[in-house]
């Protein structure tokens, strides 16, 4: 697996959500694989996250509810990865942004924000990320 | 209905160089057409003219933008309904020098 995942990945864990959309962009961009949409939806949670950071729930709605659409085919884990946590933490974000349109709650934000580690299982001929 | 870019844009910048009309800009940067300039419709994000948006109909099969955008938000406006006749009398306007072949699956999205 192309090295780029690795890197926007770490980008990601770091909540440096620019950065990873940027790196996983520019590997989505050539792959054609049918499993790109998984990528893609790797960019929609960075997206999120980083449009969370800028206060732009809109667009962080937005995004992490494609993320999560596209995510859903590829759970619990693919590429050695373990989505199922980055997912529920998606949907667990998504849900504090309706309460607090719904009811002006203060809290924005999950208390922690989501990581994605490798699985256990680790998916054979991939195993880089650390 | 011409292509709209929503709130979900990143300013990757990956659309702009596809747009056969020119009709994209970075938020905040003036538009032009005709030799004249305008205000940016957007200044936060990246922004598609209207008035210069032909959803690709006389150049390729399918709108450009939203092929190449990684966050899937450049999507038809629902408040600008038009159909390809419109849309095609506009790209003929936006390029009078070019000689456009007759509408073909490959050159509108209209046609699939
Ligand atoms: S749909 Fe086509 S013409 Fe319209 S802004 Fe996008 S690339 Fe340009
Ligand atoms: S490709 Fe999409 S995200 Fe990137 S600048 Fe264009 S509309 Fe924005």
């Amino acid at each position: 697996m192309d090295e780029r995942l690795d890197l926007g990945i770490r980008e990601f864990n770091e909540g440096r959500y620019f950065e990873a959309h940027d790196i996983l962009e520019d590997f989505w961009q050539g792959y054609r694989e049918p499993d790109r949409v998984l990528l893609q939806a790797l960019i929609h949670s960075a997206v999120g996250f980083y449009h969370l950071d800028n206060g732009n729930l809109k667009g962080c709605r937005s995004q992490l509810v494609k993320a999560c659409a596209k995510m859903g085919a590829y759970l619990p884990e693919y590429w050695g990865l373990d989505l199922a946590p980055l997912h529920a933490s998606m949907r667990k974000q998504i849900d504090v942004i309706d309460v607090h349109w719904q009811t002006k709650a203060k809290s924005l934000e999950l208390s922690v924000r989501p990581r994605i580690q490798r699985s256990h299982r680790i998916a054979e001929g991939y195993s880089s990320i650390s | 209905m011409a292509t709209f870019i929503t709130e979900e844009c990143i300013n990757c910048g990956a659309c702009e160089p596809e747009c056969p009309n020119t009709a994209i800009y970075a938020g905040g940067v003036q538009w032009e057409f005709q030799g004249a300039t305008h205000d940016a419709i957007s200044n936060d994000f990246y922004y598609i003219v209207p008035e210069k948006c032909t959803e690709c109909v006389g150049h390729f099969e399918k709108e450009q933008c939203a092929a190449v955008c990684p966050v899937d938000c450049c999507i038809p406006d629902p408040n600008r309904p038009e159909t390809e006749d419109v849309l095609y009398a506009r790209a003929k306007q936006l390029h009078p020098d070019r000689a456009f072949a007759e509408l073909s699956a490959a050159t509108s999205r209209f046609r699939k």
